[in-house]
């Protein structure tokens, strides 16, 4: 027998004993006790001010680790809007008093502010409609030049092929366009090609 | 066993008149483990307002999985470790000593003497000693779990059951000298 059986067997009249031993508690034990429990009950219906504030930044469930990363997404995002809002630049491409019926409209975006321009970059391109509406959505802050192109199908192609805004043939003649001051429509009259 | 778990049910919505049923029905009991493991009457009820309080607070856990007053039990003996841990009562070692016998000759200390005197016994041992002495000697847990459970070394566990065993041997001789110098 080890000692610790042998320390279990000794005091076993003690364990007996004592097994259905019961006292008297004093009277006003339940009321503290039922005060207590009215005490629980408020405090989880009307918790303070601050600890309600808390409760906003509580993992209430699994979720939580994903929720806050969106939110840390979406406001990075509308910072990121904030710093670098974005502008639409639109318009229509003429062809002498007509509307160019086929062709595509590029933009580029400009680094220097004085001409020549030395650091032109592709931005985007659209397709015209049949009216030479063109349309450059979401377009961030910058200096930026329009090109018109004819389409190759257009009947207008071997008279124009392409023009700047504002109605040039060379870029390093073209007008820039700044986002900071936007008109409403930026119309493009493609110069005639000359023969001469 | 339904009579129990309707009245469990009332608790659990927050009948008052359900949990005093609850309270009435168990307090004497529960009072009973409170008395053992406290140092006094007072301290007593302070853990069988705390422990009532938690078992009240929990009881949406119970899965009548066995008798309430065993899941009760277990309730108040943690409580009443949870109140002494909060005074770091755990922490006074006392050196292993090989004798763990409870008289030198291994008698019994206890065999003449009624519930109440060896209730005092025990209440006026320190809390470390009382709460070992407790588990190990009334619920029966081994010292591995008495460590566990006290976050202790079972080589502590058992010093302070071999030191509440000689602090009673000891408070039971100087009692018998007082009775003896009375009678004298």
């Amino acid at each position: 027998m080890t000692q610790e059986e042998n320390d279990h067997k000794t005091p076993q009249h003690l364990r007996e004993l004592f097994r259905d031993f019961e006292a008297e508690p004093p009277r006003q034990s339940w009321n503290m006790i039922r005060t207590r429990l009215a005490q629980d009950i408020q405090d989880d219906k009307a918790p303070s001010t601050l600890s309600h504030m808390l409760g906003w930044f509580r993992p209430v469930n699994r979720l939580y680790p994903a929720l806050t990363i969106v939110g840390l997404i979406l406001i990075a995002l509308f910072i990121w809007l904030g710093i670098n809002p974005s502008h639409h630049i639109k318009g229509n491409a003429f062809v002498g008093e007509d509307k160019l019926d086929r062709g595509t409209a590029y933009l580029f975006r400009v680094q220097d502010k004085i001409t020549p321009f030395d650091s032109v970059r592709f931005w985007q391109q659209k397709e015209l409609d049949s009216t030479g509406y063109f349309a450059f959505q979401k377009v961030p802050s910058g200096n930026y030049l329009l090109r018109i192109h004819v389409h190759p199908l257009s009947p207008y192609f071997f008279q124009y092929k392409h023009g700047y805004y504002r109605d040039q043939l060379h870029w390093n003649n073209a007008t820039l366009i700044h986002t900071d001051h936007l008109q409403e429509s930026y119309p493009v009259r493609v110069p005639k090609i000359s023969l001469k | 066993m339904d009579a129990e778990k309707e009245l469990i049910a009332r608790c659990l919505q927050g009948d008052l008149l359900a949990q005093e049923e609850l309270y009435e029905r168990y307090k004497r009991r529960m009072y009973g483990i409170c008395l053992r493991y406290a140092g006094n009457a007072l301290e007593a009820q302070d853990i069988l307002q705390e422990g009532f309080v938690r078992a009240f607070q929990q009881l949406k856990q119970f899965r009548f999985q066995g008798p309430l007053e065993a899941w009760l039990r277990r309730i108040f003996i943690n409580t009443a470790i949870t109140l002494a841990k909060r005074e770091n009562k755990f922490n006074n070692k006392v050196e292993l000593t090989s004798n763990l016998q409870v008289g030198n000759d291994g008698s019994d200390i206890f065999s003449s003497l009624n519930l109440q005197e060896i209730l005092q016994l025990i209440q006026k041992l320190p809390t470390g000693y009382r709460t070992v002495f407790n588990l190990f000697v009334m619920e029966g847990y081994k010292h591995k779990e008495i460590g566990k459970k006290l976050k202790i070394s079972e080589n502590t566990s058992k010093s302070q059951l071999s030191a509440a065993k000689r602090r009673l041997r000891a408070q039971l001789t100087e009692n018998g000298n007082d009775t003896r110098r009375e009678r004298s």
